[in-house]
This record gives structure tokens, C-alpha cells and sequence, in this order.
């Protein structure tokens, strides 16, 4: 409940590691509040968030933190940190227990994968907005860098990670993402486009309202029915959208 | 162009561990060498003034505490019991407004937040005004103590309402309007202007001349009490330093986000609130007044260092002290042996920096 509105009910998720789950829905469905109850940014007045069967609000922050990164939306910083400085900063977190040894390679690293390892001295409030987004995917990948440690699968919950990237760099953010889960790391990812979630996805949640409307695989979820139910696309909309590619 | 093009991917060639940029040149000495100039600026302030005591005189009286001459008592009187206090209790101060202005600009997630600029130190300042008049009223043997301690204790209430305040105007969701925030700070600022005013109305000739003092900020009236009447203060903003750099350097990114990288941003913020009052309250309480020193220090060296708090927060406590030392220098020879109020040097210095910053950086700030 917020301002009197309920945003989420009956939302039940189970994102086991291993898994790249695609959190999809219209706007206002409640997609950024789920991910917020799942990070635990916000409190849910009814119901639970549960990590290894135990509740979340039983680990201490730091806890949380050493195995569970958030991407945001939208990040505004308005202090002159580079690119380098912006990504350490996910390493140097309240996350990091012991020491990392080679902080300049592992950013190094991280920017490597989101294509920004060329100028990583410049100022970070000069890049573009896709830029910015990137280098807060290899700061946030800094934080959980193993998708697996010492047993204990980590977790990816990503914002619209795509919201800003060009084609080229959204379809390179979600194959990070794809390869993260598929070396057992547990990735959530609010997602707008229908396409890419299918593809890249194990697992899509379909919320309408606050409900959970569907949950499934990508092609038993995305269907013409729930196109016309949850985005209320007509027949004429989805055909100009998906042509004659078959769609169940 | 094809040079340019060569020359980039030659230094990505070199490699992380080989390229060096400027930042990288300046963080590795700016903490040595600012602790050289603060060092000089602070034997400076001993050696020079309206009396001329010479060098070799200073040299002989630190000798003395180990068995050399002494020296006359009219020398031993200006240092120990003028110039010294006088400077230690500069470099409290500024090494305070310093450290305070860098880390207000952190909470406020905003290089523009100065507790001087937003209000923190009119309310700190109507406090200790508050406190001047009741002094009046109060049993002669409460009255003496009531400038030593009650004062620092008065202003750091002070600011800390006022933070507050400003705080929970100003921040919704754990965004900050810095439109807000400047605004209620003014208006702020014009409420316990006007609460002081009306104090001022009431008071007699004597305190008339203590307020005038607050309003202008001078470091006059140092004395070895005063100093170790803020020195708590002070010394818990320092303390404080290395526990709060990481969290604040998260909270650069967003609350949320330092949330997210396991930071406890209630409680951080909650201790960054009373860090800041206290160590405004305290150099209000010790010497009025003194705007821009919080916003000047950290944002001339944020251009050199970049702003992670774990450097740049000690750099803060040694520039700020060099800095407000110096302008004390100014204060007290430029007009010799008359004084100019410190509070008008810092200005004429701090303005300017100050509309630089919105100049030069309108892009990275968003009103």
C-alpha cells in the first residue's frame, strides 16, 4: 500500500538461482514495486520475502548486500566521479568483507563487459544516458561479481536495464545477464520489450494490477490471449507489432 | 585526427596499472603536501603580527621547554597566551567548517550545501544569541560558565533544529529538491535572522557588541578555554571521518542505492546530521558566523582529488584549517592593528567560488 493505493496483491515469485526470470506488465502494473518488496527497499504490509527460507528482514544489511546487487532505473549523480571511481565504488561497498586485492583489474574488467573500457578516467556526468546505465551495470556487477561463491548463488535484480541502450547494448546487457544465471547466479529483470524477454528469459512473470497474471516459460506466457488481457492490444495492434511472426 | 585516435589507444594499451591521470597525480600527493602548507601556515600565524616577535625568538621559546633561554614575558604573553589560542583555535574551526560542508554536501547528496549558506548557522548562531541574553538572567555563578560550555551546547541544538528541518523539507523518498533545499534554507535563514534581530533590539550596549561579533564571525576572542570548549566537538567530527566515508560515498549514488550496497542509510544519515550540527554549533559558538569556508575547501579540492569522501574528508580538515588560518592572518594585519572581521575576508573569497561552481558546472547540477 502506498498513498492509499494497493500496488501489489497476491504477487507471488519464486526466483531460484540459476534462472534469469523476466518480470513483465503494462505501466503501473506494480513491476519496479515488486522488485523494491523483493530487495527489500520496501516492507510488503501483507506477506514475505523469503531468501533460502528464511525472511529476508532476518539478514543484516550487509548481509543482503555481499549477495544481492540492485541496478536502478535511473541513477543522478551530481559529484565529479569517473567512470573507474563510479564502478570501485561497487567493490568498496558495505559489501565487501574481505579485501580484493587487484580492484584496478576487476574495474577494469567490468567496464570491459559493458563495452566502456576504453576512457575509464572520463567524468561520469558527461556520459549519455545509455552510457551512464552501463556504468552502473559494471558498478552493480562489481558488487556480486561471482555468480557463485563459496556455494552460495548470488543475485542480479535489474530495473529495466534495457531502458536507454541502444539495440546493440540492450541485446549485450541481457546476454550478460543470460550468462550470469546460466553459471548459477539468479537474475530478476523488470523488462519492457516482450521480444527480448522471450528470448533471452527462463522464466516471465506477467503482472496486470498488482496480480500476478501469469508465470510460466516465455512461450507458454506470451501469448495473443495474454496480449489482449494484460496490454488490452487489439488484434489489429499485436499484427502490426509481430506482423507474421507466430505468436500461439 | 588519426594522432588523436593513436595516442587514445596507445594509454589504453599501457593498461591500467601504467596510465596515470592527473586525478591519480594529485591524489597521491595532495594529503602530504597540504599537511606541509597547513604545517607553515600555522607557524606563520604564531610568528606574525602587530608585536614582532622574531623568528629566532619562537625558535628560542620552543627550545626553552627543553631547557634553553627563556623568553620575555611580554614575548611568552603574545604567543602563548594571544597568538596561540588564536590559531589552534582557527584550525579547529576551519578544519571543522571544512570537514562539515563536505560531508553536508554528501547527506544533501548536493556540492552546493553549506551549513553557513543553508541556515544550519543562523540557527546555530540564534542560539548562542539566545544564550548571551538569558546569560543575563541567569545567577552570577551559572552566568560564568554559561559562555564556556552552555554556548557550544546551545549551537549545536541550534543547528541541529535547523538541519532538521531543512532535511524534512527539503527530501522526499531520498531525493533532495536542491531548489528546496536553498529556498527553505533562505527562508530559514530570515526567520532566525529576524528572532535574532528582536534579541538584539532587547539587548543592552555590551551584548550589542557580542552579537555584532556573532554576525561577522572573528576569531578576537580566542583564549585557551574557548579552545577546549569546542575541542570535543571537533575532535568527534574527526573520529568520525574514516567510519562515515564509505557510507557517504554510496550515498553519492542515491539512497536507495547505498541501501542496496548493504549501507544502514538511516542511521547514517541520522549520525551525519549530528556530526555536522555539532561541528557547526561549535565553531558558531567559538567565532560567529563564518560562511563559505564548507563550500570553497571541498569543492576546490573535489576538482583536483574527485570526491571519494576517504580522501577528500581529511583533506578537508587540512585545507580548511590552512585556509581559515590564513584568512585570519589577513583579518588581523591587512588594517593592523584595527581587525577585519573574518567573516568579510571568507566572503570576498567564497563568493566568487561559489557562482563559479554555478557557472562552470551547470550541467552536472539540476535545480
Amino acid at each position: 500500500m502506498r498513498g492509499g493505493r494497493t500496488l501489489l496483491s497476491q504477487a507471488t515469485l519464486a526466483a531460484p538461482a540459476g534462472v534469469f526470470t523476466a518480470i513483465i506488465g503494462p505501466n503501473g502494473a506494480g513491476k519496479s514495486t515488486l522488485l523494491k518488496c523483493l530487495s527489500g527497499e520496501l516492507h510488503a504490509d501483507q506477506g514475505s520475502v523469503m531468501l533460502d527460507g528464511k525472511p529476508l528482514s532476518s539478514y543484516r544489511s550487509e548481509e543482503i548486500a555481499a549477495r544481492r546487487a540492485v541496478l536502478p532505473q535511473t541513477s543522478t549523480l551530481s559529484f565529479p566521479f569517473t567512470l573507474r571511481e563510479v564502478v570501485a565504488l561497487g567493490i568498496r561497498s558495505g559489501a565487501s568483507s574481505q579485501p580484493i586485492y587487484d580492484v584496478g583489474r576487476r574495474v577494469s574488467e567490468a567496464l570491459e563487459r559493458v563495452g566502456l573500457g576504453h576512457y575509464p578516467d572520463q567524468l561520469y556526468a558527461l556520459l549519455s544516458g545509455g552510457e551512464k546505465q552501463r556504468v552502473q551495470l559494471a558498478r552493480v556487477l562489481c558488487q556480486v561479481w561471482e555468480p557463485v561463491k563459496d556455494g552460495i548463488p548470488s543475485a542480479l535484480f535489474l530495473d529495466e536495464p534495457t531502458s536507454s541502450l541502444d539495440l546493440k547494448h540492450q541485446i549485450g546487457v541481457l546476454e550478460l545477464a543470460r550468462d550470469y544465471a546460466s553459471a548459477g547466479g539468479c537474475v530478476v529483470a523488470v523488462l519492457h520489450d516482450i521480444d527480448l524477454a522471450s528470448v533471452y528469459a527462463d522464466h516471465v512473470v506477467v503482472l496486470k494490477q498488482g496480480r500476478v497474471h501469469a508465470s510460466g516459460a516465455p512461450e507458454v506466457v506470451v501469448t495473443r490471449k495474454m496480449l489482449s488481457q494484460v496490454y488490452g492490444l487489439s488484434d489489429e495492434m499485436i499484427e502490426l507489432k509481430w506482423g507474421m511472426k507466430q505468436l500461439a | 585526427m588519426a594522432s588523436v585516435a593513436e595516442s587514445f589507444e596507445n594509454s589504453s594499451e599501457f593498461g591500467q596499472g601504467a596510465t596515470r591521470s592527473p586525478r591519480d597525480f594529485w591524489k597521491s600527493i595532495c594529503l602530504p603536501s597540504l599537511a606541509v602548507v597547513f604545517a607553515v601556515v600555522m607557524i606563520l600565524s604564531v610568528a606574525i603580527g602587530p608585536t614582532s616577535v622574531s623568528f629566532g625568538a619562537l625558535g628560542r621559546w620552543l627550545v626553552s621547554f627543553v631547557g634553553g633561554e627563556a623568553l620575555s614575558l611580554r614575548d611568552q604573553v603574545v604567543l602563548f597566551d594571544i597568538r596561540m589560542p588564536r590559531t589552534v583555535l582557527g584550525a579547529l574551526i576551519g578544519a571543522s567548517l571544512g570537514v562539515a560542508g563536505a560531508m553536508m554536501q554528501g547527506l544533501f547528496r548536493n556540492p552546493l550545501a553549506d551549513p553557513g549558506l543553508i541556515g544550519v548557522a543562523s540557527g546555530s548562531s540564534l542560539a548562542a544569541v539566545s544564550v548571551i541574553v538569558l546569560a543575563s538572567h541567569l545567577p552570577v555563578a551559572l552566568a560564568v560558565h554559561a559562555g564556556t560550555y552552555l554556548l557550544p551546547l546551545a549551537a549545536f541544538f541550534g543547528g541541529l533544529v535547523t538541519t532538521l528541518v531543512l532535511y524534512k523539507v527539503s527530501t522526499r523518498g531520498g531525493e533532495t529538491s536542491i531548489a528546496t533545499m536553498l529556498l527553505a534554507g533562505i527562508a530559514l535563514g530570515a526567520l532566525t535572522g529576524a528572532v535574532t534581530g528582536l534579541l538584539i533590539f532587547k539587548s543592552d550596549d555590551a551584548q550589542l557588541r557580542d552579537f555584532t561579533f556573532w554576525s561577522m564571525g572573528s576569531l578576537g576572542a580566542a583564549t585557551w578555554q574557548r579552545v577546549l570548549s569546542i575541542l570535543p566537538f571537533v575532535l568527534a567530527l574527526l573520529f568520525s571521518i574514516p567510519f562515515l566515508s564509505k557510507g557517504l560515498n554510496a550515498l553519492l549514488l542515491g539512497e536507495a542505492e547505498a541501501f542496496h550496497m548493504g549501507f544502514n542509510t538511516q542511521k547514517l544519515k541520522r549520525i551525519l546530521i549530528i556530526v555536522v550540527a555539532a561541528a557547526t554549533g561549535a565553531a558558531v559558538s567559538a567565532a560567529g558566523a563564518i560562511g563559505f569556508v564548507g563550500i570553497v575547501v571541498p569543492h576546490l579540492l573535489r576538482l583536483l582529488i574527485g570526491p571519494d569522501h576517504r580522501l577528500l574528508l581529511p583533506c578537508c580538515a587540512l585545507l580548511g584549517a590552512a585556509l581559515l588560518v590564513a584568512a585570519d592572518m589577513v583579518s588581523r594585519s591587512i588594517v593592523a592593528p584595527a581587525e577585519l572581521p573574518i567573516g568579510i575576508i571568507m566572503a570576498v573569497i567564497g563568493a566568487p567560488v561559489f557562482l563559479s561552481i554555478l557557472l562552470g558546472r551547470r550541467s552536472l547540477i539540476s535545480l
